[in-house]
């Protein structure tokens, strides 16, 4: 778990010449959830912004909803499921919108893919994973939960009872962050456009610094390229990204990947490398972009259409592709 | 019974001198009105082209000053001065635009070129027919190899690069 309070501030201060005026262009940044985390303020002159609400936001939802290490209250949740648990306010709103995404996308999104995760070898820290886990696909599907996800809740008390299973929230923890430092950031009169970024899942409010027409988010090549595959331009839309760039291992000579799909147990997504959705909110894109990337370069288009997303999609062979929603948003694409 | 003329008749003779004074005064205010009139209207054509004329030539004159001066700039800056207005094209946009521009001449030799070509071909047809003798010339067309001049090579588009970005999304940490 990544705890320490590496923040630094820089370009407080720097003054940009809006569509608006002239504004100030704060840019603060921390280290939380394994990530890098950064917010961009413009700022009116003459106002006071505090971006380390925001950043602190994801330092608390780190503290409560990691399954890594020993002592956040998800671990102490997660060793009994099978009974109830006073959790804190911030666990117990995750498990909630959780769950609505479960629901949502009609089960295709589903924390209790922790099981297998831990089957295939990814029971800690990504860096300390098991490199080559002696595992048959039988013995992550006999481990992998079936049915849907039924948990309870207690709100008025803040209890939780997980049904036995237990759960992992690194689908959904970060675009809840996001959302809740957005809202912190939201509530500063001083600012007046803002961006929040999260390890690839982002939030723009405003029109940003520029030119007035929005926040421009490049969608990064999922093959490690150094040019994008595409840029979008956003305003009040939450940006969020699945791909399988850097969290790939081998199992038993098998390369694998942290997207399963709850159907299997298994690395889902045949076919494509990484999915972005443009939305109005960033727990529930990145719901979609995982659902999405499960759904397979056969099923993706169809499903995106289906659900009305914006969707950006890049198949195995470097093909980019979108839905017909993702098209006024993608002001340049890689030819 | 005395017979009398009958009244509206045109024969001026038997009309009162105080009646024909009359008339004349008449005529002659008829006249000057008419003269008056015809000079009003006149002015008034005159006076409506001439101001038609100097609006038409003041808006010519203003937009060739408003078209030959910068245009107001954009507050750049906390000091609020007023700057020029930047170019409005980015350096990428530039660069595609000389490209096109070059295409664009290329593309302009390669015509001159072909018609320089097509008239060599057709003095050396007409060469050839005179020379040959009659039934016996050639096609048009077909007098050989006649070389055709060396052609502009096309300049290559370069690639738009994209635009500068605040953020990225794609790759989670990893923990």
């Amino acid at each position: 778990m990544c705890r320490e309070a590496r923040r630094s501030r820089s370009g407080a201060g720097a003054r940009v010449g809006g569509a608006a005026g002239p504004v100030v262009l704060v840019r603060a940044s921390t280290r939380a959830m394994a990530t890098g985390i950064t917010v961009q303020l413009v700022v009116e002159p003459q106002l006071v912004a505090d971006p380390d609400r925001a950043l602190q936001v994801f330092h608390e939802v780190e503290s409560v909803c990691t399954r890594f290490g020993t002592d956040s209250d998800l671990v102490r949740l997660n060793r009994a499921p099978d009974r109830w648990h006073r959790v804190p306010r911030v666990l117990l709103d995750a498990l909630v919108e959780a769950h609505r995404g479960h629901v949502l996308t009609r089960g295709a999104f589903d924390p209790r893919v922790l099981t297998s995760l831990r089957a295939l070898g990814y029971d800690r820290g990504f860096r300390s994973c098991v490199a080559n886990v002696a595992l048959e696909d039988r013995d992550v599907r006999r481990v992998h939960p079936r049915g849907l996800w039924r948990p309870r809740f207690r709100c008025a008390t803040s209890e939780v009872h997980l049904r036995g299973d237990p759960v992992d929230l690194g689908g959904i923890g970060k675009g809840l962050a996001v959302r809740w430092a957005a809202a912190r950031l939201a509530a500063q009169p001083a600012v007046s456009s803002y961006l929040v970024e999260a390890g690839g899942d982002c939030f723009a409010a405003g029109p940003g610094p520029d030119d007035g027409l929005g926040w421009r988010i490049a969608v990064e090549d999922p093959d490690g390229g150094a040019e994008p595959v595409a840029v979008v331009r956003v305003v009040d839309r939450a940006v969020t990204t699945s791909s399988v760039r850097l969290r790939t291992w081998t199992v038993k000579g098998r390369s694998v990947h942290h997207i399963l799909d709850p159907r299997t147990g298994m690395p889902g997504g045949a076919g494509l490398l990484a999915v972005t959705v443009v939305g109005a909110d960033p727990a529930v894109s990145e719901i979609w972009s995982k659902s999405l990337f499960l759904a397979g370069r056969a099923g993706i288009a169809s499903l995106a259409n289906r659900r009305g997303l914006a969707a950006l999609w890049v198949g195995d062979d470097g093909a980019v592709e979108t839905s017909p929603g993702m098209d006024r948003y993608v002001m340049w694409r890689r030819t | 019974m005395e017979a009398t003329e009958p009244t509206g008749t045109s024969g001026p003779l038997s009309l009162p001198d105080e009646l024909v004074a009359a008339r004349d005064r008449a005529q002659a205010a008829r006249a000057r009105t008419s003269r008056a009139v015809a000079g009003r209207r006149s002015r008034q054509r005159i006076g409506a082209v001439a101001l038609v004329g100097s609006t038409v030539l003041a808006t010519v004159a203003l937009t060739e000053v408003y078209a030959r001066n910068d245009l107001p700039g954009v507050v750049a800056g906390p000091s609020g001065k007023v700057a020029r207005l930047s170019p409005p094209t980015t350096a990428a946009d530039a660069s595609v635009l000389g490209s096109i521009a070059r295409v664009l001449a290329a593309d302009r030799q390669l015509v001159t070129s072909l018609a320089k070509a097509e008239g060599a071909l057709a003095a050396r047809d007409a060469a050839a027919a005179r020379a040959a003798p009659a039934g016996s010339a050639a096609p048009a067309g077909s007098s050989g190899a006649a070389a055709l001049p060396p052609l502009p090579a096309l300049p290559a588009i370069p690639a738009v690069s994209p635009p500068a970005a605040h953020a990225t999304t794609g790759a989670s940490g990893v923990p």
